[in-house]
């Protein structure tokens, strides 16, 4: 035998194997060869002045040719003929700077990121499944495609990402697709349907039902009314009563006798986190300087790297709108055109509501309902796993809606119990799309309002600002029409009377328009009082930046840009300048050494702002959240969930009734003992921790921010901001939420904006404007948008033109 | 010959998957190469530098930005490192393409 054909098959061997694991995937471990192949990896995303010349591309099924130009903050501004070149062109712009993330985020919704992820996505996908994403994303195709305008928007919009997505040379596909070792589906109408249904999951899937059930079952009824009141006059309401609820109502039947639901056993619930929240509000011209309304929006949502939101200009002759969407959303989802302004924060009212379903058996079949058992529509659920394996699942439908948990199931997830049903508005979507459509075009508060009839979840508080003078705030989306209580706790699938019988008409939604004070605005707080004849929620964010607004704005009358933006970044937090001078009245001074004295003197200086580098933030946040989990010790530390009152009502209570028994459990006696005691606590803690009060102490260096990719890839986010803020100040900076973007619009002729977004056009990451935005974004500092007119106006850094192809 | 490895290794990978880089390195060893550290050291700094050169070039003007997030991906703190890697990888698969490049000319034109 041939030596050196032995040696030249063990070097063959040797070779192939090395190559072939190089290019194969372990794990979660991308391939090794082909993302660092300079021919085809990753080198070819590093984006340079190259990227950023002149190009001429062709689409085919366009009408004309549309111009888009890139101005010198990355932002893209789309030039077009019609409406369907418009949203063709803007399908292929957001794919070119956004593909990877549109898709992850449809394939999240639809519960299908375990083909990506495998193992550790099986939770989270099973939960978006049986929550009945699929449900809510198919009616909203259905009544889309119904009509022509919000059909030709969304046809052409696909048409144009699936464009991109063919001519893609696959060595420029996004990295993300690299790293996991996948390539991009076709884009489709259902999928930007699911970008719909990931908001409204983010901002209606609330699940406090069943919570509140735990707390009503300990602490009763009169607890309930007083730490979770559903109207009071420690309320902001920010639909005031100008006689505008002259209607005559519907009305829902009540049950003839309430029920107490049966889940009573242990039932581990994620709680629903406070804090994600968003401001917005509108002057009229009688109180601003220049005499014409100015708006302010500032959404506040989970930060992520690329940035949840795109911005863009969409022109035709027929219409010229500014702002900001979501990728794979046609149209602007916030923003202006060179009438009116609009903005949106979360409307917070119920919109889930939890039903308990007696099953007939063990095998689920049937439940029921009335004196009749009626059957269980069930479904096979398959996840496909990255490895290829599969596993599958039952998903079980009644005629309330999906039970999100399977009966006797461990409850994996959130915020429902097992073999609990829901019903959730955003199964019953109007036709969103449409709504943005007329928004988009809306020249007035006329247009402005039937452009809301299509508009059902997520229910949203809209601003409104035109440049005739108007202003408006809209509490707005499909509403049930709830006798007094329904919904707040789990309710009775049995009984008919706990359905949905009505609907809010959506003309009598609650708004103001032109209110007498001269200004509107709302920060997801309740919404209006007992003035307004519907029940739609009982659980809203607590009111601290909403009097904050209703403050700021009720003590200026001269209004300009200056202002708004010192107000945007405003980070006094009621909440501090509520409670501390009680908590200092508390004190007992003489238990104190000399050092916790002298901080005390500190606190008592602080101006209640959570600057970057003001000292006492941080310690008063720890010693009155310290006093908050001592008193609610109790019901904080069931074995299951209970709802507990926010520190707004606590502070409110308490300094009402200092000594009320309530605040104490065993180890203090009185309000002294308690604040006193804690006070020492955690002052020793934190110097036990980080020194004595110094630059340790500064709030930026305590609550430091960070922006993670959306799949959590390292490297991909940034880290180490320090913008400061509060989530109950109105610069709302936060642990899990932050203001997503910040936008002014003076509404003078023409229209003037200003803005920022905590990101930047780009998804790629090898890009300078994948996060050229942040240090603005950190630094509070806001950018003018360039609006133009006409396209000759256009002062374009590069732009592509979209010609025609036969 | 580490030139020539060069460039059949930028033709071949121009058009065909990255892998092809080890192939051009073979080819080019099993027609010109005598010695083995020869072959060895020609698909090595061929495919390793062609790389570098390609990576570097793929990345002027970007500001470093990408290697800067990749090296932290992997958990290193500098982008250098993600530099070293991709010389590494090349100059690896091209070694061994070169080597077994050389063990088939030796098994087809020297016989003992």
């Amino acid at each position: 035998m041939n030596r050196h054909l032995i040696k030249f098959a063990a070097f063959l061997s040797l070779t192939l194997l090395i190559v072939f694991a190089l290019n194969s995937r372990i794990g979660m471990m991308p391939k090794i060869g082909p993302l660092f192949s300079p021919f085809e990896g990753f080198w070819q995303l590093a984006e340079s002045s190259s990227h950023y010349t002149d190009r001429e591309i062709r689409l085919t099924g366009l009408e004309g040719d549309v111009f888009i130009h890139y101005d010198e903050a990355g932002i893209p501004h789309i030039f077009a003929g019609n409406d369907r070149d418009l949203y063709m062109a803007q399908g292929y712009v957001t794919a070119r700077e956004r593909l990877w993330q549109m898709e992850f985020s449809a394939l999240a919704a639809s519960g299908r990121l375990t083909e990506i992820i495998g193992d550790q996505a099986l939770d989270y996908s099973r939960y978006m499944r049986n929550l009945g994403m699929m449900i809510g994303a198919e009616h909203l195709v259905v009544n889309i495609m119904q009509d022509e305008r919000s059909r030709v928007m969304v046809e052409a919009y696909t048409d144009g990402v699936n464009q991109y997505i063919r001519q893609l040379d696959r060595r420029k596909l996004p990295l993300e697709y690299k790293i996991l070792g996948y390539e991009p589906e076709m884009w489709t109408p259902l999928k930007s349907a699911l970008i719909f249904m990931n908001i409204s999951e983010t901002l209606s899937v609330r699940g406090h039902d069943h919570p509140m059930t735990v707390t009503l079952d300990i602490m009763g009824k009169a607890f309930i009314d007083r730490f979770f009141p559903r109207f009071s006059n420690t309320h902001s309401y920010y639909i005031p009563d100008e006689g505008q609820f002259d209607f005559e109502p519907l009305y829902a039947t009540p049950p003839e006798r309430l029920f107490t639901p049966k889940i009573m056993k242990e039932s581990p619930v994620e709680l629903p986190i406070p804090g994600a929240g968003s401001n917005n509000w509108s002057v009229h011209g009688s109180r601003t300087a220049s005499g014409n309304p100015m708006m302010s929006n500032d959404p506040h949502l989970g930060l992520t790297l690329p940035s949840i939101w795109i911005e863009m200009q969409l022109h035709t002759p027929d219409v010229n709108t500014y702002g900001f969407t979501l990728p794979g959303a046609p149209g602007i989802v916030i923003g202006f055109n060179e009438a009116i302004s609009w903005g949106l924060t979360n409307a917070g009212s119920d919109a889930l509501d939890v039903y308990e379903i007696e099953f007939r058996d063990d095998t689920f079949r049937e439940y029921l309902y009335e004196e009749e058992w009626l059957p269980v529509n069930k479904q096979l659920e398959t996840y496909l796993m990255a490895d290829g394996s599969a596993v599958t699942d039952t998903f079980r439908l009644t005629h309330h809606g999906p039970v999100t948990v399977a009966p006797n199931a461990d409850p994996y997830s959130r915020f429902t119990p097992a073999g609990h049903a829901i019903r959730w508005a955003a199964h019953e979507p109007g036709n969103e799309l449409l709504s943005i459509y007329l928004i988009n075009r809306a020249a007035n508060i006329v247009d402005f309002q039937q452009a809301l009839h299509h508009f059902h979840s997520p229910s949203q508080t809209l601003s409104y600002a035109d440049t005739s003078g108007t202003i408006g705030l809209f509490h707005h989306g499909k509403f049930p029409v709830r006798w007094e209580g329904q919904g707040d706790f789990i309710s009775d699938g049995r009984d008919p009377a706990y359905e949905w019988q009505k609907f809010v008409p959506m003309d009598q939604t609650p708004r103001v328009i032109n209110p007498s004070s001269g200004f509107a605005g709302s920060a997801n707080q309740p919404p209006v009082g007992d003035y307004y004849p519907y029940r739609l929620g009982r659980l809203y964010t607590s009111n601290e930046r909403g009097a904050r607004i209703h403050e700021l704005l009720s003590n200026e009358s001269s209004v300009d840009l200056s202002f708004m933006k010192v107000m945007v970044h405003d980070n006094l937090s009621i909440d501090a300048r509520q409670i501390l001078p009680r908590l200092l009245e508390w004190i007992r001074p003489e238990e104190l050494d000399d050092q916790q004295q002298a901080w005390l003197d500190t606190l008592s200086e602080w101006d209640y702002r959570y600057d970057t580098k003001s000292l006492p933030p941080y310690f008063f946040n720890r010693w009155w959240q310290g006093i908050y989990d001592e008193i609610w010790e109790d019901l904080s530390g069931l074995d299951r969930p209970a709802s507990i009152p926010d520190k707004e009502r606590t502070g409110i209570e308490l300094i009402a009734n200092p000594d009320d028994n309530l605040w104490f459990n065993d180890t203090w006696s009185n309000i002294y003992e308690l604040t006193t005691g804690i006070y020492m606590r955690e002052y020793d803690r934190a110097v036990e921790t980080y020194g004595e009060p110094g630059d340790n102490w500064r709030w930026s260096v305590r609550q430091e921010r960070s922006i993670n990719h959306i799949a959590f890839i390292p490297g991909f986010g940034r880290s180490g901001l320090q913008p400061g803020g509060t989530p109950l100040a109105l610069n709302a900076i936060g642990d899990l939420f932050a203001p997503s973007l910040r936008m002014i619009v003076d509404l003078s002729v023409p229209v003037q904006a200003w803005g920022i977004y905590a990101g930047g056009s780009s998804g790629n990451p090898g890009s300078y404007y994948y996060d050229n935005f942040i240090d603005n974004w950190e630094a509070g500092e806001l950018r003018p948008l360039h609006f133009w007119r006409a396209e000759e106006e256009a002062a374009s850094l590069y732009s592509i033109t979209l010609s025609r192809c036969e | 010959m580490t030139l020539l490895v060069m460039l059949t290794g930028l033709l071949f990978q121009w058009f065909l998957p990255w892998w092809s880089g080890t192939i051009a390195a073979g080819l080019v060893t099993l027609f010109f190469a005598d010695r083995s550290w020869h072959s060895v050291l020609a698909g090595f700094l061929g495919i390793g530098l062609l790389w570098i050169v390609a990576a570097l070039w793929m990345q002027s003007g970007n500001d470093g930005i990408l290697a800067g997030r990749m090296a932290v991906m992997m958990g290193f703190s500098s982008g250098t490192m993600v530099f070293l890697i991709t010389f590494v990888i090349g100059a690896v698969t091209g070694g061994l393409g070169g080597l077994t490049g050389l063990m088939l000319r030796f098994s087809l034109f020297r016989n003992t």
